[in-house]
Order: structure tokens, then sequence, then C-alpha cells
């Protein structure tokens, strides 16, 4: 997708060839995001898909690792791929 | 070799490597390095002085017989101020005696041997008759007048020099080694006062044994370097009692634990095998299996603590979700009756760290809040300037606060009435802390909002 690639497989993410390391669960959101691309995922659609129905945590989680995701795969390579529209939710753009 | 040679020898060898004999030896080198090329500097010095004093009598005398020849009222006696130390000959250019002092009126011509020269050159000659063991500075000068030319002969002994230089050379003869004796004996004394305290010491930490380490070294009460080894000695003593005693402790009470489900299975056993054909098998197995599950937990803990001991926990550190963790450990304890577990309050929290160790050590704080708790735990995580926080709150009764650190020692168990029900071996917090602070990170122990205790964990977040 653009120059963000994402392997299911090996569990990396690269972008412009560069490694950017995530965790399992940043890389979970990632894989959400890019399977609805260039659409707006609501928050507790993220939830339910990435956690699961009984998450019982703090919903702003969601927001901590969009957060993480534009600091790891967006900021270093002067990107803004993640867009946010309030009541929305998040849209990842396809061409990156 | 002889025995009694080779126990000279060394004795010989101990004493030479002894820093008392070797500090002594040097200074005294170096000091009568030092006095020696002073003393010879001084007699050098002093000779030259005198002389020139003797040279400036001397060039004062020519000059005045020579403006006496030149006014031509030069009288035949000449005098001189000492008659046993100064000569004055005056000869005319036939080389007869036209003048001299009253010491050699009756002699030759003593410029025999002797070219007049320039103003300045004195020589040093012997064999002056006057007195011909000394040494004479003898100036001979040409003198021209209207009546010719004249030689002047002026001498003066170095008698008086040499006297001088002789007794200075006798009072730095004995004054010298006798300082050298001074500084040597002087040394010895004082190096081997300083260092008597070290033999105390060493004597001392050659007799402490495992088994006697409460014994101390002597300290000699002073701040210089041998007081603070002996202090640093004494710390580091401290230290090793601490220790010994620290690991005694812990060997007696893992033993203490593991003797419990031995003797519970034992008896088991041979009650089973008195009476073979009655008995229970089945429900024996099932109850030595619970046994040996718990011994098997406990040997693990016990081997994490030690090692925790010996080289810290190390593990591998990778970056991890501390939600993720708390999250699952939360869900797998959700089972437990009559105890809800609120999570809520669970944001996200990243950590470098190991991804054994840390949902261990979440594991612990859950399980020891719901041992404790009535109703409810509630487990909340956040990150904030640089720190991902945990705390694990229950409604239980709380820890004192003079306990509070006591509750993370190994094998403490407060309220000893209530834990055996619980059955915990008193591990769980000493490897929670071992845990946290393997990762650079801190456990401590607060007052609940909901009464009871509250835990908190911090750990630096992880970058990646």
């Amino acid at each position: 997708m653009g120059d963000l690639c994402l392997d299911p497989a090996s569990h990396r993410v690269t972008r412009d060839g560069t490694e950017i390391e995530l965790t399992s669960r940043e890389f979970s959101v990632l894989e959400f995001l890019m399977r609805r691309a260039d659409e707006f995922v609501a928050k507790s659609e993220i939830l339910e898909n990435v956690w699961d129905f009984s998450f019982e945590g703090d919903p702003n989680i969601v927001e901590v690792y969009v957060r993480r995701l534009r600091k790891k795969a967006d900021e270093p390579f002067g990107r803004n791929s993640i867009a946010t529209k309030r009541g929305a939710g998040y849209r990842l753009s396809s061409d990156g | 070799m002889a025995d009694p040679v080779r126990a000279t020898l060394q004795r010989t060898w101990r004493w030479t490597a002894s820093i008392r004999v070797r500090t002594a030896a040097l200074a005294t080198l170096v000091v009568a390095v030092a006095l020696v090329a002073a003393a010879i500097a001084l007699v050098v010095l002093q000779r030259r002085t005198l002389t020139d004093n003797v040279d400036t009598a001397v060039k004062l005398r020519a000059q005045d017989i020579t403006s006496l020849l030149i006014a031509g009222t030069l009288p035949e006696e000449l005098t001189v101020l000492n008659a046993e130390v100064s000569l004055v000959q005056v000869l005319d250019d036939g080389g007869r005696i036209v003048g001299a002092s009253e010491n050699i009126l009756d002699l030759e011509s003593l410029a025999a041997d002797l070219s007049p020269g320039d103003a300045t050159d004195i020589r040093t000659m012997s064999g002056v008759p006057i007195d011909v063991d000394e040494d004479f500075r003898v100036l001979t000068r040409s003198v021209e007048t209207a009546a010719g030319v004249y030689t002047v002969v002026v001498g003066a002994s170095l008698d008086e020099v040499n006297e001088s230089s002789q007794s200075l050379v006798n009072l730095l003869r004995w004054g010298v080694p006798l300082l050298v004796v001074l500084v040597a004996g002087g040394t010895f004394l004082l190096v081997g006062r300083a260092l008597s305290p070290v033999e105390g010491i060493r004597r001392e930490v050659a007799g402490i044994t495992s088994q006697q380490l409460a014994r101390r070294v002597p300290e000699p009460g002073t701040d210089d370097e041998i007081g603070r080894l002996a202090r640093t000695m004494n710390e580091m003593l401290d230290r090793l009692e601490i220790a010994q005693e620290k690991q005694e402790r812990f060997v007696g009470d893992a033993s203490h634990e593991l003797r419990s489900p031995l003797a519970s299975m034992r008896t088991q056993v041979e009650v089973d095998l008195e009476h073979p054909d009655q008995a229970p098998w089945q429900e024996t197995m099932t109850a030595v299996q619970e046994e040996v599950v718990r011994m098997q937990r406990l040997v693990e803990d016990f081997l994490l603590l030690a090692r925790s001991d010996a080289q810290g926990l190390g593990g591998q550190h990778e970056l991890l979700d501390l939600d993720d963790v708390v999250l699952a450990e939360a869900e797998a304890q959700r089972d437990a009756p009559a105890i809800t577990i609120d999570t809520s309050g669970v944001s996200a929290g990243q950590v470098r760290g190991d991804a054994r160790q840390l949902p261990r050590l979440v594991r612990n704080l859950i399980e020891n809040a719901i041992r404790f708790g009535k109703s409810r735990v509630v487990l909340t995580l956040s990150e904030a300037r640089g720190l991902t926080v945990l705390a694990v709150d229950d409604d239980g009764s709380g820890v004192p606060g003079e306990q509070r650190e006591r509750v993370f020692e190994r094998f403490t168990r407060l309220d000893s009435a209530r834990d055996r029900e619980h059955r915990g071996a008193g591990l769980g917090l000493a490897i929670a802390r071992a845990i946290a602070e393997a990762h650079g990170g801190a456990l401590e122990i607060e007052d609940s909002a909901l009464g009871g205790a509250r835990f908190v964990l911090s750990i630096p977040s992880g970058r990646s």
C-alpha cells in the first residue's frame, strides 16, 4: 500500500524499505486499518476487531495506539497517512 | 643449599621486602645524595668567596704600589698588613730589587720565574719563601714610569682560606653522616608506627572465616589512609555478614516451605501403603499431584530469586504493550469467585521488558490483590512523563505503614492466621519487586481509595 508494506506472515512492517518496530497489538491495529483502507473506521469497531468483544479496558486506548502508529510509521518519513475525523474514526489512505 | 642458609636468605628477603625498610632506605638514599651534593657545593663556594677576598686585597695593594712608583716615592721597605701572610716586591727592568716588604728583604727576586701579566692576572704559587708549605696568590704587573719599567709582585697566602675550608670540611664530615643516620632512623620509626595497624588488620582478616563473620578489624581511630582502610574493610565485613545471614535465612525458609508438602505426601502415601486394599489410590494420587505442582512452583520461585541475587534477572528485553499483558492476566483471573476485577482504567502503556517476566509480575500483583481483597480489585494503567504506571487496588484491610517494606521481603506473611488458608509462600511480592527492579522500575505500596492496599508499579516507558 503505497510504500507502506505489511507482511502478516512474518509480522514485519516496512516503509520505503525501512523496517518499523511494532508491538503485536500495534501491528494488529495497522493491519485492521489497512484492510479497511480509505474508509473511516470507528473506534468501537477497532476495539471489537483488534481486541475483542469483551474488551474491558479504557476505550481511549485506541487513540494511544493510533498516536503511536503515526509516530512510528508517519512522522519519521514526513507522511500523514492516518486521518482523524471526529465522530467518524480513523482512515488510512491507500496511497500511504 | 643448607637449610639455615636458606632460612637466613628468606629472612633477609622478607626484611627487604617490607615497606618499612624500603621506605627508610629510599628516604636515606635521597637525603644522603642531597646532603653530599649540598656539602660539596658549600665547600666550593666558600673557598671561591674567600679566595676572591684575598685576590681583592692583593689587587688593592698592587694599585697602591703602582701609585707610589709612578709618583716616585717608593720607600725601600714596603709595609704589609700581616708579615706572615703577605709580601710585596718591586724590581727594576734589570731585575734588581728596588723595594720589598720586610719579610723578604733579604731574598732573591721572586719574579725570576714569573712573567709580568696584565692587571687581573693572579696565579696560585707554592714554595714562596716566607711559608714554603702554603699556597700563595701572586700578582705580577709591569709598571711604566718616567724612571723606567718596574715589575711589581704582590702576594698573599691562602692559609686562612685553607684553614676555614678545612674546618668547614671537618664539620661536614661528621655532620652529614649524622644527619643521614638520623633520617634513616627517624623514617624507619615513623613508617613502622604508621604501618603497625596494617599488620593488626592483616592478622585479624587472616583469622576471619565464614563461620566468624561477626569479627571486625581494629580501627586505629584516625582519618588517614589506614583508618579509612580499616573502616572500609569493616563495612565490607558488614555487608558480607548481612549477605550471609540473608542467604542462610533463605535456605532455611526454602527448606521449611518444601518440608510441609513433602511431609503431607509422605503421610498420605504411607497410610495407603499400610492398608493397600482399602486405600483411595485415586484420591491420593490427585493430592500428591497437587502437592508436586505446588512444590514445582516453589522451586521455580526459589530459582528466580536466587538468579536475581546472583546476576540480576537479565532476560530478553523487547518492546511490549503492558496493557495487553494486564488485560490478559486479568482475564485469566476472572474466574476467581466473589471478586470482580475492574480493568476500565487500563489504557495503553509500552515498556521494554521480558515477555515472560512481566506477565509474572502482573500476575503476582493481581493474585495478591485477589487474595486480600474483599470484593473488588481495580487495575489502572497509564503512561506519563516517560513512565508507565500500573496501579493495583484492592478493598481489603490494607497494609499498615510500618509493615510496607516487609511485605516485599521473602517468606513474609502478615496476619499469619489468615495466610494459612491462603497458602502463599510469601514470595510473590518479593519476586514482583525483583522483576520490577530488573526492568529499571520500582514497586511501592500505598493506601488505596478503596480502603485496602494499592500497589504501584512504575517502569520507564519503552522507546522504539
